[in-house]
């Protein structure tokens, strides 16, 4: 394409003068590259360009935003061009002149004369000029772009419930969750992106009842029928287990959530027998351990029932377990063996102490698992059946009465046969009962050998090696002794947790000090506080484990009841 | 001694900013909280609004800087104050963030405070160092002086020009076309010459040609090669005046066109530090809405 014009200079005909251009798109603008260069006022950088049309002919396109009035109307689009129009661009007249050529216009470009028009560099461009892009829009849009994104559109999610969850769940589509400020613990990553599922109200704190839709039975850290709970009224489940926070954690652990009490317990509650502490290394009172220990009821010789009792490791006439059971760890742990069975057998603390399937505590020792393979119940030495039942000393009376019953039967028998020879046993032919004089006889001699060998068991051997055997004043024969029924401790410190599994790697003696050498059942071989202080420390330690309250101690204690009913909350259903 | 923004009586915001600097990161590093420190604790709260009041104190700054007629402090003080108090801002914003980061407002909106103070710290580079360029390379001339020179230069080309029809056209054309006032800001910031120049303007039957007048080179060919046409030696002597205006002109204008670019460079970092600066204030407001919405 070809297309020519033919420009007038600007300053008046005299000195007009005719140019041709060549040129696919004839530019008209201020620029310095523009095709035709207009200065008057009103004239933009790039103002306009000339373009043929597709059906043929020249068309004047304004550049976007630019004004371009073709016979005195506003143009936006291209608009053809004819012979006789005037285009107005900003000051500057073109009027189109008929040409031979349809690809060629001919322009007469009048240009007002300005008073300082072209008169000179330095008055058109005085002091550097402030260019760049304009900062306004870009600053509103910014500002309006970053509201609507992370504060109105999330809004919408909330006001408008239905839009919340495509919010939500459409990636990067922006919703509330923006706001967290920081991950969930992954035991709540089940609640996911459901910002409201704990936070109800607007502009205020997360509540304890939102904890409790899902933590119903969380159990309070005093007894809920106590007074007690006044003390824990305003506690929040804020005040411990703050969420998205770095690291995610679902306890804070730091000590002073407890000794802000506990360091000072009776100024709160002054009937507490709970000890001040304040920190595990330097300020913790020494353990104090709960025992079983037996009450007598009132005229039994019997211990009818069991309480627990603290005792206190300063107080040593005290600091004895009564579990009725005779024992010494010294002779069972001694390294020359025991005798057994299959002859001497060196044992070890294992042998009996047996962790459970947690690793964490140690089953409860029974006389059938742990000690009858070496205790045999066998009252007769030669005859292997001979064995009494453990823990039932009427059934003890029984097994030997019957023993010896049938050991007359069999004697008497034996005796008959012998005097009368081999006879076969018919039907009809029963063995003669015996007379009432035979039976006063047998009754007297069962009597005398049960007798026997009972005072021999309680008081001699099997029974009497491990077990306190009384006499109950008063009575006589079978009924005048009593074994002292035993119970030995399982849970020696009920306010703390010990994990045997996590102190894997030291030896049972390391800590258990006493056991070689304890000979009696009494002895409480628990370790006391400085062994344990030997590898933990208090908080801040940085030489020793650092033991915080809770790595012994739970806050929420189960046998306490819920705290859900001890303040009175009433929980909506859970999502 | 010189009173610049950077010593402002005698460093007066500089040691305001040192000094609250060092208190915050003391109490920072003092504090106990309970929990990991984060913006929820006392302290968190308290640097958080310290930091968002100084957040909003420096951005009135670009208020402050625009009344001129305003009598709340100098403006120098007041710029002096919003460069030390601003790093400061940045350092109490950090701590009231707990090193806590993600994806999320929040972070957003630490984000946008570091963009917006390190452009500003890059607007202190500029204001430091580009003044003190432009004065040194247009050489004690003022912009308005430089381009006085240029005009006369000009006058003298025409004066030589008259009466020659073509050479005027050429000269008349290269100096309409000459790139003074491009107001494309990036152009100003690259510095190019786009000067053109329309040679073959006297013959309204031959095509005319828009050509590239870079340092006015298109220019001074074709008046050397109208001299090495001209016949006689006063011609000769005319062109080689008008070569030598040319060139002279091409050298004022590479000073002024390096001026331009400083000036813009100066403005630059403005282009990020306010349009961002605004971004951070919704993005602030955001950050404490929420932040208490879903407390």
């Amino acid at each position: 394409m070809r297309r020519s014009s033919v420009g007038g200079a600007p300053k008046g005909a005299a000195e007009a003068r005719g140019v041709l251009i060549h040129a696919r798109r004839l530019t008209i603008g201020r620029a310095p590259n523009q095709h035709l260069q207009l200065s008057s006022p009103g004239v933009a950088y790039q103002h306009a360009v000339v373009i043929t049309s597709a059906l043929g002919g020249l068309r004047i396109a304004p550049l976007s935003g630019k004004a371009v009035l073709v016979n005195g109307r506003r143009e936006i689009r291209p608009r053809r061009i004819n012979p006789g129009d005037v285009i107005e661009i900003g000051a500057a007249r073109l009027t189109v002149h008929p040409s031979r050529s349809r690809r060629a216009v001919i322009l007469e470009v009048q240009e007002p004369a300005s008073d300082e028009g072209d008169s000179g560099a330095a008055d058109r461009h005085g002091e550097a000029s402030s260019p760049g892009p304009r900062m306004s829009p870009w600053s509103w849009a910014l500002s309006l772009g970053f509201a609507a994104l992370f504060l109105l559109l999330p809004l919408c999610g909330i006001v408008m419930p239905g839009i919340q969850e495509s919010l939500r769940e459409t990636p990067l589509l922006p919703s509330d969750n923006l706001w967290s400020p920081g991950p969930l613990h992954t035991a709540h990553q089940s609640i996911g992106t459901r910002c409201d599922a704990c936070h109800v109200k607007p502009f205020e704190p997360v509540r304890d009842q939102e904890c409790f839709v899902c933590h119903a039975v969380v159990a309070h850290h005093v007894d809920i029928r106590s007074n007690d709970v006044a003390l824990f009224r305003g506690t929040q489940c804020t005040g411990c287990h703050l969420e998205h926070k770095q690291p995610a954690a679902l306890v804070q652990r730091d000590p002073r959530l407890c000794t802000d009490c506990h360091a000072d317990l009776k100024h709160r509650k002054p009937d507490t027998q709970v000890a001040d502490v304040t920190d595990f290394g330097s300020d913790h009172p020494e353990f104090r351990i709960t025992v079983l220990a037996s009450t007598r009821a009132p005229n039994d010789d019997l211990a009818s029932s069991w309480h627990a009792v603290r005792l206190d490791r300063n107080e040593p006439e005290q600091f004895v377990e009564h579990s009725h059971l005779k024992f010494s760890h010294a002779q069972h742990l001694d390294p020359k063996g025991v005798k057994s069975p299959t002859g001497e057998r060196v044992l070890s603390c294992q042998d009996c102490h047996r962790p459970n399937s947690s690793g964490r505590e140690m089953l409860p020792i029974r006389m059938e698992t742990h000690c009858s393979g070496c205790h045999s119940l066998r009252f007769d030495e030669h005859d292997p059946t001979s064995g009494v039942p453990h823990g039932d000393l009427p059934g003890m009376y029984k097994t030997l009465r019957e023993h010896f019953s049938r050991a007359y039967l069999v004697q008497t028998s034996t005796a008959a046969s012998a005097a009368s020879g081999r006879q076969a046993r018919r039907p009809g032919n029963e063995q003669r009962t015996l007379t009432d004089r035979e039976q006063r006889r047998a009754r007297e001699w069962v009597d005398t050998e049960t007798f026997k060998i009972a005072r021999e068991l309680l008081e001699k051997r099997v029974c009497a090696d491990c077990h306190e055997v009384t006499h109950v004043p008063d009575r006589t024969g079978l009924e005048q002794w009593q074994v002292q029924p035993v119970r030995l401790t399982s849970t020696w410190m009920p306010r703390a947790r010990f994990d045997h599994a996590a102190h894997i790697s030291e030896t049972c003696v390391s800590c258990h000090t006493g056991a070689p050498k304890s000979k009696h059942a009494t002895d409480i071989l628990l370790p006391d506080i400085t062994r344990c202080r030997e590898c933990h420390g208090g908080t801040g330690t940085a030489a020793k484990v650092a033991s915080d309250c809770l790595m012994c101690h739970p806050f929420h204690i189960p046998t306490r009841g819920p705290w859900l009913r001890s303040e009175g909350i009433s929980v909506r259903a859970a999502p | 001694m010189h009173q610049s923004f950077v010593n402002y009586r005698n460093y007066r915001y500089g040691t305001l900013a040192v000094l609250v600097t060092i208190a915050t990161i003391t109490a920072y590093m003092l504090d106990k909280p309970r929990v990991p420190p984060n913006g929820g604790t006392w302290l968190g709260y308290t640097l958080g609004t310290i930091a968002g009041v100084l957040v909003v104190f420096l951005s009135l700054f670009g208020i402050r800087k625009r009344a001129f007629h305003s009598r709340m402090g100098t403006a120098i003080g007041w710029l002096s104050a919003h460069v030390y108090l601003g790093l400061a801002a940045l350092i109490i914003a950090t701590l009231h963030s707990g090193m806590h980061f993600g994806a999320n407002v929040h972070t957003v909106t630490y984000v946008l405070m570091c963009v917006v103070t390190l452009s500003g710290c890059w607007g202190v580079y500029a204001y430091v160092r580009y003044p003190g360029l432009m004065t040194r390379q247009r050489g004690n001339l003022r912009r308005k002086e430089l381009l006085q020179q240029i005009e006369e230069l000009d006058q003298r080309s025409l004066g030589m020009a008259q009466g020659a029809r073509r050479v005027e056209a050429l000269i008349v054309d290269s100096i309409r076309r000459t790139d003074l006032d491009d107001p494309s800001f990036w152009a100003q910031l690259r510095g190019r010459d786009r000067s053109y120049i329309m040679i073959g303007t006297e013959a309204a039957v031959q095509p005319a040609h828009l050509v590239p007048n870079f340092d006015n080179h298109a220019l001074i060919e074709q008046l050397a090669e109208m001299r090495l046409a001209a016949h006689d030696e006063t011609t000769r002597a005319t062109f080689q005046n008008l070569l030598e205006c040319a060139g002279a002109k091409a050298a004022l204008l590479q000073r002024l066109r390096r001026e331009t670019t400083l000036a813009a460079r100066l403005r630059l970092w403005l282009f990020i530090h306010v349009p961002v600066c605004c971004a951070l204030l919704a993005a602030l407001g955001t950050h404490v809405i929420t932040v208490f919405l879903y407390w």
